[in-house]
């Protein structure tokens, strides 16, 4: 038994197995180059990036106002780009490699169908993670020239930002292992809307129904769902308030923990699928 | 399915948010971070569970093909 365990945790330490992180890195480089050249990815960048940059017209407003404000747009922006990016780049991959079969000479080679799940998915962060690089690139450039230098609290709303788009960019994975490309960007979207107003809306409303099949639906849909909205540390950046170290470790842990279990149920569902 | 079932079935009263319960950032509430606590260990539970069930169908198969 001693043996089976030491013999596990080498199988995992020197990645092999699942983990191994050389057939995952090929699969996710193949994705990342597939997704940087869809139309997609290039019109949502520029579309966010022209929203963030014309920020700047904000003239009509006070000078500390005007921050306020130009901080609320590019964070709203920088999230809104990563998550339309996530969904549509998620829900595309899977589908479009089964539908064009590219996806047999693939699993030819000795790639798992765990190690394309998950190299789609990481090559699916990695496109997102550039596009949302060069917003960052731009708002940062913009606080700069209002208030003469970098905002540290801005590199922690984006990785948390980041960490929210994970989550979206693995239930978008997910779905997309069984359902078509529009099908898992409406199904994804909903989710993410369903979640960014999960604590706000739904907690108040399975406190007020009175209906006790309708409270237990509710009840099962709301801890099914993700927490988004504990991602949003835009009023942190906007009012300089500082934002307890044990909860961000706990939001972060909380969103590496969601991603990884939506797309190991991802996984056991694509496992059990006929390509 | 379940949303719409559970909209259909409850009272006119669930439409009503609650803004004074989450008033203020929501790293300084319980609401959030019980949920995130809440949703970890859920998680956890599915997760044990689901490799629990896998490991003893993996025994029984090694047990039976013996």
């Amino acid at each position: 038994m001693r043996d089976q365990v030491l013999g596990v945790g080498s199988w995992v330490l020197v990645g092999k197995g699942i983990f191994d992180m050389r057939k995952i890195w090929v699969v996710a480089k193949m994705s990342l180059l597939e997704n940087s050249r869809k139309q997609v990815f290039h019109v949502l960048c520029l579309v966010m990036l022209a929203l963030i940059a014309s920020s700047m017209l904000l003239s009509i407003f006070t000078e500390g106002v005007r921050l306020k404000i130009l901080k609320d747009i590019c964070m709203t922006s920088i999230l809104f780009g990563g998550s339309a990016l996530a969904i549509a780049l998620g829900s595309m991959g899977i589908p479009n490699d089964v539908e064009s079969r590219t996806i047999y000479p693939i699993f030819a080679r000795p790639i798992s169908r765990s190690q394309y799940i998950t190299g789609k998915f990481l090559g699916t962060m990695l496109t997102v993670f550039l596009g949302v690089l060069a917003m960052t690139i731009v708002f940062a450039a913009l606080i700069a020239s209002f208030n003469g230098g970098f905002d540290p609290y801005l590199l922690l709303a984006v990785a948390f930002t980041l960490l929210e788009v994970c989550i979206v960019a693995a239930i978008a994975t997910t779905i997309s292992v069984f359902a078509s490309p529009a099908v898992t960007a409406a199904f994804t979207f909903m989710i993410y809307i369903c979640g960014t107003i999960k604590i706000g809306y739904f907690g108040g409303m399975i406190e007020r129904t009175a209906d006790g099949i309708s409270k237990s639906l509710f009840g099962v849909i709301y801890h099914i769902l993700p927490n988004l909205e504990c991602f949003n540390l835009k009023a942190s950046l906007v009012h300089h308030d500082p934002v307890p170290a044990s909860y961000l470790a706990q939001v972060a842990v909380y969103g590496l923990c969601y991603s990884a279990f939506v797309l190991f149920i991802g996984m056991v569902k694509f496992g059990r699928r006929e390509v | 399915m379940a949303f719409m079932l559970g909209v259909l079935l409850a009272g006119v009263a669930a439409w009503a948010e609650d803004g004074e319960r989450l008033a203020g950032h929501h790293w300084e509430g319980t609401e959030y971070i019980g949920e995130i606590r809440l949703q970890i260990g859920l998680m956890a539970i599915i997760s044990c569970t689901m490799l629990a069930g896998y490991y003893l169908r993996r025994v029984l198969k090694n047990r039976n093909e013996r």
